[in-house]
C-alpha cells in the first residue's frame, strides 16, 4: 500500500534525486584537496542523508497525514496493530533511501572516475540492514512526536541538521568540538557512519559485532518509546473524540 | 483607481505583508532559532568540518566563507517552493484575474525568504566566524552585509523564474527548491572553486546567482582590489536583473498559457 502512495506521490521520493546531489560536492571538495583516497566519505554521507531524508522527513509525516486526511480512525479501528502498520509504511519510505548507496557510487565511479574498493560486503549489508532498521525505528518514533505537536513542520526543520552533524554522515564525530563528541554515541547515525566507513578500508574493522549491536539497541530504544508514545497519543485521542481532528 | 491597483510597487507591499503573516504563523523566534538557524547552522558546519578533516585552515575558511554566504540563497530557494503556495490555496485564480501583474503579488509574498535569508546568512557568519577563529578585515565588516544583501536578491530573481513553472507543477517544487541549493553549492563556487569544473559547466554556473557576488565576498576577505569586487558585485546585480526579467516573462506567459487552457486553478 505505502509503495502504492509513493508512487502515486512523486513528492516523496525527491530526496532519493536531491540528497545524492550532496555527493557531488563532497567528492569534488575532497578530489580538488588531493584526497580522492577518502571518497567513501562522501558515499556515506550520500547514502545515510538519503535513508534519513527518507525516513525523517517523508515517513515521520505519516501519521499527521493520515490525520489530515481524516483516514486515522479507519486505520485505528483495523484489526491490525497499528504499531506494526506504522512501522511497516515507514520500512518501505526509509528502504527507498537505500538508492542513495547505488547513487552516490555511481556518481564517484561515473563523475569523478575513481574507484573505491568494497572490502568487507557482509558487513555493508549488515549495516544497511542494520541502519535501515534504526533510521525506521527512529521515523516512527518522530512520527509520534510530531502528530501530537501543533508545530510539526518546525520539529521536523530542527532534527536533520543536527542529526546529520552529530551522526558524523560526512566527518567522524572526533572532528566535532569537544564539547559535541559525547552526544554522538545515541545518534545512530555515527554507528551506521564509521561502519560504512569501514567497510571500505582494507584492514579488519574492529568491534563489529558491538557496533551493529548499538545500532540495534538504539532502533529498540526509539521503538519501544516510540510505541509508548502512540498508545498513549491514540488512547487520548480515542478518549477526546479527535481521532480525526487534525 | 485602475491606475492605482496596477502600481506594482503597492502590490508587492501588500504581498509582503501577507508573507510575513505567514511566515510569523509558521515561525516564532524561538522556533525560528532552535529549528531553523539551528538545523542552518548545523548544515554548513558539517561541510567547514570536511575541511578541518582534511587538515587545512584555508579549505576550513574556503568552505566556511562559502557555506555562510549559501545560507542565505539557501534561503531564498524556499521562493520556489512558495510561488506554489497561492496556487494550493486557491488564490491563484483571483490573482490572474485583478487587473495587476501576477507578478508583484507573488513576489510580495515571498519576499520575506530574503529577508529571512540575509539574516540567516549574517548569523551563520558571526556564529560560525567566532567558532572556527574566521578573521574579518574591517572592510569586510562593510561590504560582508551589502554583498550578502545583492546575492539573496540575485538569486530571488532566479527563484522567481523558476517558481513561475513551479507554481505549474506544484509537485516538484521540494525537488526545485533543494536541488537548486545543492546546484548553487555545487557550481556556484561555495565548495571548490568554479574553476574545478569542466569549461561548460564553468559557463554555466557564471549565469547563476551566488557565483559573482560569492567571488566578491571572497576578494574581500583576501583584501582584493575594490574594482575587482565592484565589478564582481555588477556581475551578480546583473544576473539577478536577467533572472527577473525572465521571471516577469515566464509569470506572464504561463499565467496566460492557465488562462487560454482553463488550468489556472488546477494545482497538480
Amino acid at each position: 500500500m505505502q509503495l502504492q502512495t509513493t508512487r502515486a506521490n512523486v513528492e516523496d521520493v525527491t530526496w532519493v534525486v536531491t540528497e545524492p546531489l550532496l555527493a557531488v560536492v563532497a567528492v569534488a571538495v575532497l578530489v580538488h584537496a588531493g584526497r580522492a583516497d577518502l571518497a567513501s566519505h562522501a558515499l556515506s554521507a550520500s547514502c545515510l542523508m538519503t535513508i534519513g531524508q527518507m525516513g525523517f522527513w517523508v515517513g515521520s509525516d505519516v501519521l499527521s497525514t493520515e490525520r489530515t486526511r481524516e483516514t486515522l480512525e479507519l486505520t485505528v479501528i483495523s484489526p491490525a496493530p497499528f504499531s506494526l502498520l506504522l512501522f511497516a509504511r515507514i520500512l518501505v519510505i526509509s528502504a527507498l533511501g537505500l538508492f542513495g548507496f547505488a547513487e552516490g557510487w555511481l556518481i564517484i565511479r561515473g563523475l569523478f572516475g575513481l574507484t573505491i574498493t568494497l572490502h568487507h560486503p557482509i558487513l555493508l549489508v549488515l549495516t544497511l540492514l542494520g541502519t535501515l532498521l534504526a533510521a525506521t525505528c527512529t521515523s516512527v518514533l518522530m512520527a509520534a512526536l510530531f502528530s501530537a505537536a501543533r508545530t510539526a513542520r518546525t520539529l521536523q526543520f530542527a532534527m536533520y541538521g543536527p542529526l546529520y552533524l552529530l551522526g558524523g554522515v560526512l566527518v567522524p564525530v572526533s572532528y566535532l568540538p569537544t564539547w559535541l563528541e559525547p552526544l554522538a554515541p545515541f545518534v545512530f547515525l555515527s554507528w551506521s557512519a564509521e561502519l560504512m566507513r569501514d567497510v571500505f578500508r582494507a584492514e579488519a574493522p574492529r568491534d563489529v559485532y558491538f557496533r551493529l549491536a548499538m545500532l540495534v539497541a538504539l532502533a529498540v530504544c526509539a521503538a519501544t518509546i516510540a510505541g509508548l508514545i502512540t498508545t498513549r497519543i491514540l488512547n487520548r485521542l480515542r478518549r477526546d473524540g479527535t481521532l480525526s481532528v487534525s | 483607481m485602475s491606475t492605482q491597483a496596477s502600481d506594482p510597487i503597492r502590490i508587492f507591499g501588500q504581498g509582503l505583508v501577507v508573507g510575513w503573516s505567514d511566515f510569523k504563523l509558521f515561525w516564532t523566534w524561538q522556533s525560528w532559532i532552535l529549528s531553523w538557524l539551528l538545523r542552518t547552522l548545523c548544515q554548513a558546519m558539517i561541510w567547514v568540518l570536511l575541511g578541518r578533516m582534511l587538515g587545512s585552515e584555508q579549505a576550513t575558511n574556503y568552505l566556511l566563507v562559502g557555506n555562510a554566504v549559501l545560507a542565505g540563497p539557501s534561503s531564498v530557494c524556499w521562493a520556489i517552493a512558495a510561488a506554489a503556495w497561492d496556487r494550493w490555496d486557491g488564490t491563484y485564480p483571483l490573482l490572474v484575474i485583478a487587473p495587476s501583474q501576477l507578478l508583484p503579488a507573488i513576489a510580495g509574498r515571498s519576499f520575506v525568504w530574503v529577508i529571512n535569508g540575509i539574516v540567516t546568512s549574517w548569523v551563520v557568519f558571526l556564529v560560525l566566524g567566532l567558532g572556527f577563529d574566521l578573521h574579518f578585515p574591517p572592510r569586510t565588516l562593510v561590504l560582508l552585509p551589502l554583498l550578502t544583501i545583492l546575492t539573496c536578491g540575485s538569486t530571488f530573481g532566479y527563484s522567481l523564474f523558476v517558481g513561475s513553472f513551479v507554481a505549474r507543477v506544484r509537485r516538484l517544487r521540494i525537488l526545485f527548491n533543494f536541488g537548486s541549493t545543492n546546484v548553487l553549492m555545487a557550481l556556484s563556487g561555495v565548495s571548490v572553486p568554479i574553476t574545478f569544473w569542466p569549461r561548460s559547466v564553468q559557463a554555466i554556473a557564471q549565469m547563476l546567482p551566488v557565483t559573482h557576488g560569492l567571488y566578491a565576498v571572497r576578494k574581500s576577505f583576501a583584501g582584493g582590489a575594490i574594482a575587482d569586487i565592484v565589478q564582481a558585485a555588477l556581475r551578480e546585480l546583473g544576473v539577478g536583473i536577467g533572472w527577473l526579467l525572465l521571471a516577469i516573462l515566464a509569470s506572464r506567459l504561463l499565467a496566460n498559457v492557465g488562462r487560454r487552457d482553463g488550468s489556472i486553478d488546477d494545482a497538480s
